[in-house]
């Protein structure tokens, strides 16, 4: 097969060859799969230009419900973005070497979640020509400002984070891939920054990389914790808590590496990478998923069954509202189904190998995005003081077709960004991939 | 989308209710329409009518009773609403019925007291023909009594001022949004009438206040006197506004301007020197 693409590849590896294989060829249902996340970004278009013309009046917002799933849908995207620094500085800084083939789908997943997130806002404005005023007119003291700052910021260090361990694989790209039109190949020479693999420049690099996955953790946390300040600091009846933070952060390590493990197992599958992402990889990332869901079903614990004890009297009627009113179906299944069951099936090893995990990560991703929900819209239904005297329509929030086509214009956003990523850069680390694999040989030839 | 549409269809369905209800015939039983009213209309009953009218019922009948206040609601001034007896009144005031509220809560003399206003509005406000009077102000700013005095007259046929006993005259300080209500006092004998100004009120940057008069009487024409006075606090503008989280941006806590400041500063020259290294990188290449 390798004969048939023109490619200067005489002398690449094996490893390489695997590696960078999808980036030469994209197969037809990778064609099939860009046009419909183009069409359903084109249909978001137009009900966001019908937004934009109209005014907010499209959406269910209303005076009560101020926020809508535009802003669960942000919390939601920047919780699912902090995987990339779980995995790629936690267990980079930990020496966890079986992470190494899935940092760079983290951090790709990481940069879309982030971006699209900032985009949510911009979305959720009714002035959105008025977007630079918010950095003007900002107040530092409210911590909007402080969230748009740590998104933005976030967006930059991700990106270098991105960056950093590609600029040996773009480097092995401007040289092997001559068949590539111009555009491409002149991207890759000035991604490559003149990279020709000295030990200085590893030296460098190494260095560069070290820094930024310090730098990343604090940023990181930062982003959610900030996110669910703007929750947290309102005396309102189910967001006054003082757990938000460490709450949130777990919640978000649950979702994100929920969605790597889906992320892990369609590029496994697309662009047949069993040798790199082996059952392995999936056990492991299984056990992990685990971990976070036991500690996220912790802060659970102690976010419903403290106040629960207590009722007081507004705190009382959201959560009763939660527990047995309207929102009681959709609060039990995404406890349930969300979260104690993935828990109880992923403690088997047969749920860890790749489809069964996979299939519990897409019901652990829908009932992350539901509990997003759950935490942002009946809250605001119990305001201090009683709601009267309102049109019928300010009592309760169906998002309308405009909000929900908008908001799947936006997850296909940030899937289209993945499918682009991958198509112009390997998926693994490939230089770094092959370093590792010949050391391990070069450990069992010197029988260490 | 179906939910909007089933809304407005739901409140379509509503208007359509309430008109339906609006021209059903209101019976009122006999022994309630035959109540008599307990008061007899003099100046100061349909004084404290009018100011409970204009409290309670303007909003929706309107400020002349035509039924053209903020929502529909009945025409007080047409023959077949003054038809109904104060008996029959007082029941439907008291009862209520779809918009409109009951006042069963409210001082029943209250009540008696607006029904005999309302009985000032047949025929509509048009034909309530009221007499002119005049009001003007003396104030001797060289006293030092806050004191200001109102003369209220009419001119007679022969040109002649003539004084106008027990008319009520109310005093007011004109403020940023309305009238702050001073006092209100009847004239005597002479016409004249006189308050001592309460002393405390904050006015402009020097101490002056806009003092506003009002002649306020069912039977004669409002008439309004001004005049400035120097009787109040001098402004000497806010306190000195204090550094705080709900202040304006300005006067953000130092505290949160320093962590915010640095931390950006040093998460942001990391940043920089991480992409100084990458432009090392890029000469090491050269260099080879």
């Amino acid at each position: 097969m390798t004969n048939e693409v023109p490619f200067a590849m005489g002398e690449a590896s094996e490893i390489q060859k695997d590696l960078i294989m999808p980036v030469m060829k994209v197969s037809f249902k990778e064609k099939l799969w860009t046009r419909l996340l183009m069409v359903i970004i084109l249909v978001a278009t137009f009900a966001y230009i019908k937004q934009l013309t109209t005014g907010l009046g499209v959406t269910a917002m209303r005076d009560y419900s101020a926020w809508g799933i535009y802003i669960s849908h942000f919390v939601f995207l920047v919780a699912v973005s902090l995987i990339g620094a779980l995995v790629t500085a936690i267990l980079k800084l930990l020496k966890i070497k079986w992470a190494t083939p899935l940092t760079r789908i983290s951090e790709i997943i990481s940069v879309a979640a982030v971006l699209f997130a900032a985009i949510t806002i911009v979305v959720d404005m009714g002035r959105p020509d008025r977007l630079l005023y918010v950095f003007i007119h900002g107040r530092i003291q409210s911590p909007i400002i402080w969230d748009v700052t740590v998104v933005n910021t976030y967006l930059i260090i991700s990106l270098i984070l991105l960056y950093l361990p590609l600029i040996p694989d773009i480097a092995l790209l401007r040289d092997t891939l001559t068949g590539k039109p111009n555009w491409q190949r002149k991207l890759y020479t000035l991604l490559a920054v003149n990279w020709k693999g000295t030990a200085e420049q590893k030296k460098v690099l190494n260095r560069a990389i070290g820094i930024m996955l310090v730098l990343v953790l604090p940023v990181a946390f930062s982003i959610h914790t900030v996110t669910s300040w703007l929750f947290a600091v309102n005396m309102r009846a189910g967001w006054n808590s003082t757990i938000f933070g460490p709450y949130f952060v777990s919640g978000a390590f649950v979702v994100g590496a929920a969605a790597v493990i889906v992320a892990m197992y369609v590029y496994r599958k697309t662009q047949k990478l069993q040798d790199y992402i082996t059952d392995y990889h999936f056990d492991m990332m299984g056990k992990l998923l685990v971990l976070t869901m036991v500690i996220y079903f912790y802060f659970n614990i102690n976010e419903f069954l403290v106040p629960g004890y207590k009722m007081e009297r507004l705190e009382g009627s959201e959560l009763l509202e939660l527990f047995m009113g309207g929102h009681a179906p959709v609060f039990w299944i995404t406890q349930i189904a969300g979260l104690i069951l993935p828990i109880l099936l992923l403690v088997f090893k047969p749920m860890r190998k790749p489809l069964p995990i996979m299939l519990i990560s897409l019901v652990v991703i829908a009932g992350s995005w539901l509990k997003r929900v759950l935490i942002v819209i009946p809250a605001q239904f119990h305001p201090q003081f009683p709601i009267q005297n309102v049109p019928k329509n300010f009592h309760y929030y169906h998002p309308t077709f405009f909000e929900l086509a908008i908001t799947m214009g936006i997850v296909a956003g940030v899937l289209l960004v993945i499918t682009v990523f991958s198509r112009l850069f390997p998926i693994i680390l490939v230089v770094e991939t092959e370093e590792e694999r010949h050391c391990k040989i070069d450990n069992k030839a010197t029988g260490r | 989308m179906r939910i909007c549409g089933n809304s407005i269809i739901i409140m379509l369905l509503l208007a359509c209710s309430l008109d339906v209800l609006a021209f059903e015939p209101w019976n009122v039983p006999g022994p309630e329409g035959g109540r008599k009213n307990p008061l007899k209309a003099d100046k100061n009953v349909i004084e404290n009518g009018r100011i409970f009218f204009m409290n309670t019922c303007k909003a929706c009948h309107g400020e002349q009773g035509l039924g053209n206040g903020v929502i529909k609601a009945a025409d007080m001034t047409t023959a077949k609403f003054q038809s109904q007896t104060d008996g029959e009144l007082f029941y439907k005031i008291t009862t209520g019925r779809g918009q409109m509220p009951s006042f069963k809560a409210m001082n029943s003399n209250d009540l008696w007291q607006v029904i005999i206003f309302i009985r000032t509005l047949a025929g509509g406000a048009k034909q309530v023909l009221k007499k002119n009077a005049m009001l003007n102000l003396i104030i001797d700013v060289n006293k030092p009594e806050k004191q200001v005095t109102g003369v209220v007259y009419f001119m007679d046929e022969a040109g002649q001022k003539q004084p106008l006993e027990k008319i009520k005259v109310g005093f007011y300080v004109q403020r940023m949004f309305g009238l702050l209500p001073v006092g209100s006092k009847y004239t005597n004998d002479k016409g004249y009438v006189r308050l001592d100004f309460p002393s405390g009120i904050i006015g402009d940057t020097i101490g002056n206040l806009n003092l506003v008069a009002k002649l306020e009487d069912a039977e004669y024409k409002s008439a309004d006197a001004l005049a400035t006075v120097k009787w109040g606090l001098p402004n000497t503008g806010l306190k000195k506004a204090e550094r705080t989280l709900w202040a304006t941006n300005k006067l953000a806590p130092v505290w949160l301007i320093l962590s915010f400041t640095l931390t950006l500063l040093v998460i942001f020259g990391v940043i920089i020197y991480v992409l100084l290294q990458v432009r090392k990188i890029h000469r090491l290449g050269k260099i080879v």
